[in-house]
């Protein structure tokens, strides 16, 4: 089982980012989303665990519609990572999912102006975290 | 999958006038397949028992969401796709997410056990006839979650984003509504 929020904090989350007001809108049992000032301009961030929820039809989306999906490895779980692009700001969004025993989770990194930090470093060390805050 | 890039030129305007325009401009991927599709029998069983869960995220459309939670239809916006959708509205009090989730393979049981192991308050009470759960964490804003064993297990959260909202009454709403047995 995973805490709120994979165990992670909105510090930490802030941190990462470097986006300024970010509001933890939807705190709740299968997930959490950051949204800079609460609302939905702007960067996206979350948390979502699918429980019960077979990864393989989820990484099948993102290989229909991302630039890049590969395997990745983290903390030994298996899962995908899928990184997409957008005419202005380049590789400005990442997606990580991992497997979890009969679970997976998902960290989702989208930012929506420059400059911004590799939102793949960010979902990977997220993802590392959540895998570590699991009990 | 996320969702909806980062939207509408027009919204920031949009979002303090209070008139935010619904279409989606950019849509999104996220899983589009229907739950059930070709993952064994209980998804027909669900389609048969509960037509309005087969609509995915569309299970409720935009209107009734935003009329349950007190918002005009135009100021609803989907934020996330998938077995997890998410939607952020406009209620005259403050900006309400609302996140409906539906595990095919997940159960009510184990939906207690991750609310309890979060450490909400739960509630046992019956939706539509069907065994639910009401899940109170402890949240200043007053957030509320409903889980119902139904094809699986279906859930919706409400998290206002201010204090002084009924989101129970609204997630149980949205559940009432979605197990409704005919479409």
């Amino acid at each position: 089982m995973f805490p709120e929020c994979g165990g992670v904090t909105d510090q930490t989350i802030a941190q990462q980012t470097r986006v300024t007001g970010l509001v933890n809108t939807a705190r709740n049992s299968v997930g959490c989303q950051w949204l800079a000032g609460g609302g939905i301009l702007g960067p996206h961030f979350s948390f979502t665990w699918y429980r019960g929820s077979p990864i393989g039809r989820e990484r099948k989306t993102e290989e229909l519609s991302r630039a890049n999906v590969n395997d990745i490895t983290i903390g030994g779980h298996n899962g995908f990572i899928a990184q997409g692009a957008d005419p202005m700001l380049g590789n400005s969004l990442c997606e990580v999912g991992i497997q979890f025993d009969d679970d997976f989770f998902e960290w989702s990194i989208s930012f929506s102006d420059k400059p911004f930090p590799d939102p793949c470093d960010i979902a990977k060390d997220l993802a590392r975290q959540t895998i570590a805050n699991a009990k | 999958m996320k969702s909806l890039q980062r939207a509408l030129a027009t919204s920031v305007a949009i979002l303090a006038a209070v008139t935010m325009s619904t279409s989606c401009s950019r849509s999104v991927t996220g899983t589009a397949q229907k739950e059930g599709a070709g993952e064994g029998s209980s998804g027909q069983d669900s389609a048969k028992t509960y037509p309005n869960l087969l609509k995915e995220c569309d299970v409720l459309t935009n209107d009734v969401l935003a009329k349950t939670v007190g918002a005009d239809p135009l100021d609803i916006q989907s934020t996330f796709v998938g077995a997890v959708c998410r939607w952020q509205a406009l209620n005259p009090g403050g900006l309400i997410d609302i996140t409906r989730f539906w595990f095919e393979r997940g159960s009510l049981d184990e939906e207690t056990q991750v609310a309890q192991h979060l450490g909400y308050k739960i509630d046992n009470k019956s939706i539509a006839g069907v065994k639910s759960i009401i899940m109170h964490p402890n949240d200043p804003n007053g957030s509320c979650g409903v889980a119902s064993d139904a094809g699986g297990v279906v859930g919706w959260w409400v998290n206002p984003q201010v204090p002084g909202i009924d989101a129970c009454t609204m997630a149980s709403k949205l559940m009432e509504l979605t197990l409704a047995t005919n479409s």
